[in-house]
C-alpha cells in the first residue's frame, strides 16, 4: 500500500517540476522538503531537463549581503579609479531558477531579500555608494532539510506556490518521465488560454478558508497550477484533476488545521475558538456540497501518513512562526557593520573600500604631481585605509523555566504568571529575548525558542496548563541545553526558575520524591558549572528549605514569592543579572 | 518599472486605503504605520499609491524637489538663495524605497566617490533621505530595520531637515517626508521611539469570508494575466482618485476647525491619557484631511470618530505585554464621549 501511495507522490513531484519549468518565476517557487539523497538529486534532474537550465545556481544560506545584493566591486573599482557596482547574485539569477540549500537556516535579512525579489521580480539596492534597481525574476527552489524544530521562514514558504515533500518516498518509488522539456513547449503555448470557471475559483478559495489557509498566495498560486495542469494535459479548460493537484500542491501543505472528514465518530473535538466555530457556520451555509465533496477528495487522494505529519508541522508552525529568527540574530551578532574607522588592515578586520576611496579622493592631484609620470590611477597611501567597524552587542537571553506541576500550580501558578509578566515589561525596556520553558507531569519543554516577541511570550505563557508531577532534573537539564545552544548564537542566557522546589520525577522518568531530589541537584550542579546565571523563585505557599538548597547548588540568587512585589522583584532580577 | 497593482482595485482593507490617502493629503500628519500578518496586502497597497498619486511642481534640477512656489528659508542651498523664479517642471509626488540592508552613506548621503576622484572635486550625492523630500518614504519590514538606520531615521523625521558631517561635507537639505512603515508584528517589536513617529497606525488582517476573497483572486489573477491591459481597465477610477486627493491638497488650508472639534480632541487625549500633545495634533490634522477628501468646507466629529482609532491606538500609555486591548480602549473612549449614535 505504501508503494503505490508513494508512487503517487512522486506522480505529484514530476508534475511539481513540470510546473515550475512552465510557470517559473510566476509561481514563485518550489518549497522541496528533502533529504539529501538520490530522489532529490534524481528530482532536480528532472527540474534541470524539463526546464532546459543545465545548472541550476544555488544559494548558500550564509551568503553574505553585499553578494547577495551586489555592491562595489572592488577589483574594478580600483582599476577604474571610480566606483564600479558588481552585480548581486539575486540579480545575476534574473530568469532562472535557484536552489536555496538549507533554507531553514536562512538569516532573516537573506529571507527578506528572497521575499522582495519574488514579489516584485525587481529589487531596490542602496548600499555601497550604489543606489540601483535590480532585475530578479528568479524562481527559487527552497530546500528545506529542517526537522519539526526548524523549517523555513513563513513569510518566504507563503511566496513559494508548490510545496514538494520528497521525504518519504524511496529511490524504488521513482517512475519514468511522464514529461519531456518539449510538453513544456507546447503547454506554454496553451497556457495563457486555460479557461477556469467562477465555480472552480470558488471552490478553490472555500478550500483554502475550510484549510485555514489566511494569506491570498496560496489561492493564486493554486489557480496558476490549474492553468499550467491543464495546459500541460493540452486541454483549454481546467477540471477536477487540475483542481485537485493545486489542492495537494499548494493548500495542503500549508493547511493550518485539517477539517474533520466525513466521519461522524470522530472523538477529537475541534479546537474551541470562535472563528472556527464561525468559519464553520460559513461552511454549513455557503458551502455547497459540491466543494465538501472537492475537498474530501483531495485529501482523500494524500497519503495518510502525510496527513499527520502535516497536522503536526501546522501545528509547530503556529508555534513558532518566527521560524528561524534565532539565526539572523546569530547572523547580526557575529557583527554588525556600525561605520568605519581609520586602521591598519595588517591587524585584520576589513578594508570598507568605498572609506578608503572617499579618504584619498581628495589628496589625487596631489599625490600625482608628487609621483610625476609613474603616478598611478590611484595613489592610496596607508593613512587612507579605512576598516570597518563590526559591533558585537552582547544579547541577553532570559529564559523563563516555570513550574507548572501540580503541587506548584494549584495555588500559585497564576501568581507564578503575574511575576513573570513583571519581569517580561522588564526585558521590553532592556530589549532583551526572551525564552520560555516549562515543566510538569513527564517532562519540560521549550514552549517558547528564543524571541523578541513579548506579545507571543504572552500568549504563550497565558496558554500554560497546570497539573502534574514535577521534572525538576529534566528542566533544569533543558535550561542548560538552551543556555548552550543560546551561547553558539552570542546570547548570554539568564534564568529565571520559579518553583516550589518539590521535584518527584527522577531523570529516568521514575516517580519519585528521593530520586527525583537526588537527581535535580544532579543537575543543578551541572547548571550551575555551565557559567550561566540565574534567579530562583519560590512559588510554595510557605517557602521551605529545599527551593532554597536548589538555589544554593544552582548558585544563584533566591527570592520568595510572597514576599515578591514588582518593585523587589525587579530589583532582585537586575542585581541577579547584571 | 513594473506596472504597479491599482490602488482602486484593492478590495477592503479600507483602513489602510484611508489613512494612507490622509497622508498623501497632509503630509504634516506624520507617517503611517501598517501592521498585519503576510498577505494582507500591505506592499501592494503601498506601492499602488505610488502609481496612483498626482503630480507635484519642483525646482528643475533640484536634487531635492524643493517647492518653486514658497522660496523660503527651509529649502535647499540653492533653492534658498531666490535671484528669480526658477524653472519648474512637474513630477509625481516620489515614493522611495529603504529597502532593508541599505547602507548609512546611501540613506543620508555621502561624498560623490566619482567626481572626488575623477575631477578631485567635493561633491554630495544625496542619498534616499534626499530622493524622499516632499514625498513618501516607505520602510519594509520596519521592525528588521538596523539600529543606526533607524536613528539616522529619528532625527531627519523629527527635524525635516537633513544633516550630514562626514568626509569633510557640511551639508543640509530639507527632507519632509511621509514615513509610511510595514511589518508582521510576530517578527518583533518595534523600538518605541520609532513608533511614536508615526502619525496613524493600521492593522490589517485578511478577510476571512470566501466571496471577499473570491473577490481578491479574481481581482489579483486579472492583474497577473494582462497587467497593462488592468490597469487601463482602473485607469478612470484612478484618475478620479487622483484629482481627489489633488483637490483636497488645494482646498485642505481653507478647511475650518471648530472649536468643538479641538475641545473634543483635546478631551479624548485626556480620557485616554496619552503622552504629549501630538495625538491631538494629528488628530485634528487627520481629521480636516479626511474633510478635505470629502469635499467638505470644515472638519466635523464624524471625521474625528473615523480616524481616532488609527490615530490613537499605538499612542495609549504602553504596557508591552497588553497588546490586544488597544484598539478597544479607543473604541470604549470614543464612545463614552460621542454617545452611541453613530450617525452623527
Amino acid at each position: 500500500m505504501t508503494t503505490t501511495d508513494s508512487a503517487s507522490l512522486w506522480q505529484d513531484a514530476e508534475w511539481a517540476a513540470a510546473l515550475i519549468a512552465l510557470l517559473g518565476h510566476a509561481l514563485g517557487g518550489i518549497h522541496l522538503r528533502a533529504p539529501p539523497g538520490p530522489v532529490r538529486d534524481y528530482w532536480l534532474d528532472r527540474v534541470r531537463e524539463l526546464s532546459r537550465q543545465s545548472v541550476l545556481r544555488k544559494i548558500p544560506a550564509n551568503v553574505p549581503e553585499a553578494r547577495l545584493l551586489g555592491g562595489t566591486d572592488l577589483s574594478a573599482t580600483l582599476e577604474w579609479g571610480k566606483p564600479v557596482a558588481e552585480t548581486g547574485m539575486l540579480a545575476e539569477c534574473d530568469e532562472r531558477i535557484v536552489i536555496a540549500a538549507m533554507a531553514e537556516r536562512m538569516p532573516r535579512n537573506t529571507v527578506h531579500h528572497l521575499c522582495a525579489a519574488l514579489d516584485e521580480g525587481q529589487l531596490r539596492i542602496a548600499r555601497d555608494g550604489i543606489i540601483d534597481t535590480a532585475v530578479t525574476r528568479l524562481t527559487l527552489i527552497a530546500n528545506d532539510e529542517g526537522n519539526e524544530e526548524e523549517t523555513i521562514h513563513p513569510a518566504l514558504a507563503d511566496r513559494l506556490g508548490v510545496t514538494v515533500n520528497l521525504d518519504i518516498i524511496g529511490i524504488h518509488d521513482t517512475e519514468d518521465e511522464t514529461f519531456t522539456a518539449h510538453d513544456i513547449d507546447r503547454a506554454r503555448a496553451l497556457f495563457k488560454q486555460v479557461a477556469i470557471t467562477q465555480e472552480q475559483v470558488q471552490a478553490l478559495n472555500t478550500i483554502g478558508v475550510t484549510l485555514g489557509i489566511s494569506s491570498p498566495r496560496p489561492i493564486l498560486a493554486g489557480l496558476k497550477v490549474m492553468r499550467g495542469s491543464a495546459a500541460l494535459g493540452a486541454r483549454d479548460s481546467a477540471n477536477e484533476e487540475d483542481l485537485l493537484l493545486a489542492v495537494r500542491l499548494c493548500l495542503a501543505p500549508k493547511a493550518q488545521h485539517l477539517p474533520e472528514l466525513s466521519e461522524p465518530e470522530n472523538e477529537a473535538p475541534p479546537p474551541q475558538e470562535e472563528s472556527e466555530e464561525e468559519q464553520a457556520q460559513i461552511r454549513h451555509e455557503q458551502q455547497p456540497p459540491e466543494e465538501d465533496r472537492l475537498l474530501q477528495a483531495a485529501l482523500a487522494s494524500l497519503p495518510p501518513g502525510l496527513l499527520e505529519q502535516l497536522q503536526t508541522r501546522a501545528a509547530k508552525l503556529r508555534q513558532s512562526s518566527a521560524g528561524a529568527s534565532g539565526a539572523q540574530h546569530r547572523h547580526q551578532q557575529r557583527g554588525r557593520p556600525t561605520g568605519v574607522f581609520r586602521g591598519d588592515h595588517r591587524k585584520g578586520g576589513r578594508v570598507n573600500i568605498l572609506a578608503t576611496l572617499r579618504a584619498a579622493a581628495p589628496w589625487q592631484p596631489l599625490r600625482k604631481r608628487e609621483r610625476g609620470p609613474r603616478a598611478r590611477r590611484l595613489e592610496i597611501r596607508r593613512d587612507d585605509i579605512h576598516l570597518t567597524r563590526f559591533q558585537q552587542r552582547r544579547q541577553t537571553l532570559t529564559l523563563f523555566v516555570v513550574d507548572a506541576s501540580g503541587s506548584a500550580a494549584m495555588q500559585r501558578l497564576a501568581e507564578a504568571k503575574g511575576a513573570v509578566e513583571l519581569l517580561l515589561a522588564d526585558c521590553y525596556v532592556r530589549r532583551d529575548q526572551v525564552a520560555l520553558i516549562a515543566f510538569r507531569d513527564d517532562g519540560a519543554e521549550l514552549l517558547l525558542p528564543p524571541t523578541r516577541s513579548l506579545v507571543r511570550a504572552k500568549k504563550t505563557l497565558a496558554a500554560l496548563p497546570g497539573g502534574g508531577a514535577t521534572p525538576m532534573a529534566a528542566a533544569l537539564d533543558l535550561t542548560r541545553e538552551t543556555a548552550k545552544r543560546s551561547a553558539k548564537q552570542g546570547l548570554t542566557t539568564h534564568y529565571v526558575l520559579l518553583t516550589d522546589g518539590a521535584a518527584n520525577v527522577a531523570r529516568d522518568g521514575v516517580r519519585n520524591r528521593e530520586a527525583g531530589t537526588r537527581d535535580a541537584l544532579i543537575a543543578a550542579r551541572a547548571l550551575a558549572q555551565s557559567a550561566t546565571n540565574g534567579l530562583v523563585i519560590d512559588t510554595a505557599q510557605r517557602p521551605q528549605p529545599r527551593a532554597r538548597e536548589l538555589a544554593d547548588t544552582l548558585n544563584s540568587a533566591y527570592i520568595a514569592l510572597p514576599k515578591a512585589d514588582a518593585k523587589t522583584l525587579n530589583r532582585t532580577i537586575r542585581a541577579a543579572t547584571l | 518599472m513594473s506596472i504597479a497593482f491599482p490602488f482602486t482595485a484593492i478590495v477592503g482593507q479600507d483602513d489602510m486605503k484611508q489613512a494612507l490617502m490622509i497622508a498623501a493629503v497632509d503630509p504634516g500628519v506624520g507617517g503611517v504605520l501598517v501592521l498585519g500578518e503576510r498577505g494582507t496586502g500591505k506592499s501592494t497597497t503601498i506601492r499602488a499609491l505610488a502609481a496612483m498619486l498626482p503630480t507635484i511642481a519642483v525646482v528643475d534640477q533640484c536634487l531635492y524637489q524643493c517647492d518653486p512656489t514658497e522660496p523660503r528659508p527651509g529649502l535647499c542651498g540653492q533653492c534658498g538663495k531666490p535671484s528669480e523664479t526658477p524653472a519648474s517642471r512637474a513630477i509625481t509626488i516620489p515614493v522611495v524605497d529603504l529597502p532593508l540592508g541599505s547602507t548609512e552613506d546611501r540613506v543620508v548621503g555621502a561624498l560623490d566617490i566619482e567626481r572626488a576622484l575623477v575631477n578631485g572635486e567635493k561633491a554630495f550625492q544625496p542619498g534616499l533621505l534626499a530622493q524622499a523630500n516632499r514625498g513618501f518614504l516607505y520602510v519594509d519590514e520596519v521592525n528588521l530595520l538596523e539600529d543606526h538606520i533607524v536613528d539616522a531615521l529619528l532625527d531627519v523625521a523629527a527635524s525635516g531637515e537633513n544633516v550630514v558631517e562626514r568626509e569633510g561635507l557640511s551639508i543640509r537639505h530639507p527632507a519632509r517626508f511621509v514615513l509610511v512603515g510595514s511589518g508582521n508584528p510576530e517578527e518583533g517589536e518595534l523600538r518605541p521611539q520609532l513608533q511614536d513617529r508615526f502619525g496613524l497606525s493600521v492593522d490589517v488582517r485578511t478577510p476571512t469570508d470566501v466571496p471577499t476573497r473570491v473577490e481578491i483572486i479574481r481581482q489579483r489573477e486579472a492583474f497577473d494575466h494582462d497587467r497593462a491591459a488592468f490597469r487601463k481597465k482602473w485607469a478612470r477610477k484612478e484618475g478620479a482618485l487622483r484629482r481627489k486627493i489633488q483637490n483636497a491638497r488645494a482646498c485642505l488650508d481653507d478647511v475650518d476647525t471648530p472649536a468643538e472639534l479641538l475641545e473634543t480632541a483635546a478631551r479624548l487625549c485626556l480620557s485616554l491619557g496619552t503622552d504629549g500633545l501630538r495625538g491631538e495634533l494629528t488628530l485634528v490634522r487627520s481629521a480636516r484631511a479626511l474633510a478635505a477628501l470629502q469635499g467638505k468646507n470644515a472638519a466635523n466629529l464624524s471625521h474625528l470618530r473615523t480616524v481616532a482609532t488609527s490615530v490613537l491606538r499605538h499612542r495609549l500609555r504602553r504596557d508591552p505585554l497588553d497588546e490586544s486591548s488597544a484598539d478597544s480602549r479607543v473604541e470604549r473612549a470614543v464612545s463614552e464621549l460621542f454617545g452611541n449614535d453613530n450617525d452623527r
